[in-house]
Order: C-alpha cells, then structure tokens, then sequence
C-alpha cells in the first residue's frame, strides 16, 4: 500500500487537480503489509483491468445525473482518480461495480452538484407511499392493459425523456434498479441510504414516470383508439 | 370519482389492493420475503385488475431497460482515465 500512497503524494499534481483526493486518502488505512512488492502490482493490475472494465457503465449513469456528456466525462473521470487512490479501502471479492458506483454518486453529489449549485428538486418528504398505491388502485385516467399495445409502440425517446424529467433522486433509484440491475441493498449503500428510502424512492419514480407514459398515449390519443370502448 | 369507478372489481377488499399496489416494484424486483411474496400472489389471482397493473409495470421496466441503452464511453474519457492512473498509481 506504501507504494500507492507514496506515489500519489509525490505526485502534487493529482493532489492539486483533485482536491477531494485528499480526504481519501485519509481513510487509507494499513493493509496486508505482509504481501511483497511484484504481489501488489499484480493486484493492482488486476484491479485496474476489473474497474476501466465499468468504464462505460460509469459514463452512462453520469450521463444520467449530470444530462450532460461533457459534465458527465468530468465527474467519471474524478471519480475514477478518487477510486485508484481509495484502492486500499475496497474488500477484494466483493462488488467492484457498486464500490465504484458509490464513488461516482459521492462525486457527483460532493463535487458537481456542490460547484454547479444545482437546487435539489427531488424531496423525499411529502406524499406517502400508501398514497401512491391508493391512487393508483382508484386511477381512472392512468394505463390500462387494452393501452399495453400502445404503450409498448413508445418510441425509446419519448421513455428516455420521461426519466430524465424525473427529480434526481427519484431517477438514479429507478436507473440503478431497473437499469443497472442492483439489489436494494446494494442502492442503499451506493446512494447512502436506508433500504426504506431506496423503496420509496423507486415507488415514486416508477409511479411519476408511469404516470408520464399515460399523458403520452393519452395526448397521442393512441389509448383511446385501442381500447375502443372509450 | 364516481364510488362505481374505484369498485370496479369484484371482490370488496381495496385495502388488498392498495398493499399489492404498493408493494408492485418489490415484488417484481424480487426484493420481498417468500412468505409477503406468496400473499400478493394469492391476491393477483383474485383481482385482474391488480394484475393488468403488474404486467403494465413490467412492460414499463422492459421500456426502461430498451431506452437506456449504454453508451460507449467516449475515447478521450478513456486516455484520460487511463493516464491518471499511471500518474497515480504506478
């Protein structure tokens, strides 16, 4: 480990260019001083093989966050300098991908959205979930399985969109469930927070995005010739 | 709403459905113990129009999964990760 901290110190550069370093460093704690020198460069090969291997899962979920591709290069980049020099600090044999994904959240949301003073639109106070699924048990005007045709002739953009326009929160729960696949557990630790707050979170996008879909078909009137017996 | 709209399934129990409602991402996420799991099961079999409900989120996750397709980071992103690397680590 000596080997990294010592580089990445002597290395003012990396320290100046990427302020936020430091602090990870700190966390860095004494490792298996036991392993000899060509061992570690070993693993710290193999490590940098398995992380760069995410590399294009990474830009995708900064594009989420940031909706921009410039901004989104900016903090994947960071995230992955903070990652290489936290090294130490990740537990061989468990989830390189949700470590890294937890980084690049911490990245955007420290760093980013800090220094970009973007307001924060998503509040997870407000509308409880059983509400939700009350409404959704009465709703009326929402999606009905005789619009599942329509609904599935949708082009891809219009549901991209309809993510995007999601509060922030709300659309990294739905991206890292449905899109990246992550268990709840696993969501809970990348965006730090209790497994309930990811459930909610999840509840509510899906709920919102749903919701848009509907106003689609409904405003393309394409639900209404469908079902027929409107 | 009209009180025929909200009944507009058979059985009498909306609170079954409002708990099945609410519990539709877990349960297609496979993130519910068996036990809740075999419920909302049991209450799908009685109530379509919970289920129309499911299936719709289901598609609507295959929806999800068909627009996002990942994007290929772009190469300059690649140089410059990669360069960090060698500057900090070896």
């Amino acid at each position: 480990m000596g080997i990294l901290l010592d580089a990445v110190a002597a290395d003012r550069n990396v320290v100046d260019r990427f302020p936020a370093l430091s602090s990870f460093l700190m966390k860095i704690e004494a490792t298996d001083l036991s392993r000899d020198d060509s061992a570690v460069a070993a693993d710290d090969d193999a490590f940098e093989v398995e992380a760069l291997s995410h590399l294009d899962r990474l830009y995708a979920a900064a594009l989420r966050m940031t909706r921009n591709p410039a901004d989104a290069e900016d903090v994947v980049q960071e995230a992955y300098a903070k990652a290489f020099a936290a090294q130490s600090t990740f537990t061989p044999g468990t989830n390189l991908k949700a470590w890294l994904y937890r980084i690049l959240t911490n990245t955007y949301i420290n760093t980013y959205r800090k220094a970009q003073r973007t307001p924060r639109t998503s509040s997870d106070a407000g509308v409880e979930d059983w509400h939700l699924a009350r409404a959704a048990s009465h709703d009326s005007t929402g999606l009905r399985s005789a619009e599942m045709e329509a609904l599935d002739l949708t082009p891809d953009s219009v549901v991209s969109d309809a993510m995007n326009a999601l509060p922030e929160n709300f659309r990294m729960a739905v991206y890292l469930s449905d899109v990246e696949g992550f268990s709840y557990k696993e969501i809970a630790e990348i965006m730090e927070t209790p497994i309930g707050t990811v459930m909610s979170r999840l509840n509510r996008g899906r709920s919102l995005l749903r919701q848009s879909l509907a106003e689609y078909a409904a405003d393309r009137g394409i639900a209404k010739a469908v079902r027929g017996d409107a | 709403m009209a009180e025929s709209d909200m009944w507009s399934h058979d059985h009498d129990e909306m609170d079954d459905c409002v708990r099945a409602l609410e519990a539709v991402h877990a349960f297609l996420h496979h993130e519910m113990p068996d036990a809740d799991a075999d419920l909302i099961r049991v209450h799908l079999h009685a109530c379509e129009r919970c289920l129309e409900s499911f299936d719709i989120e289901n598609t609507i996750t295959e929806m999800i999964q068909r627009s996002q397709p990942p994007p290929q980071a772009p190469m300059s992103l690649m140089a410059r990760v990669s360069i960090l690397r060698r500057r900090s680590g070896h």
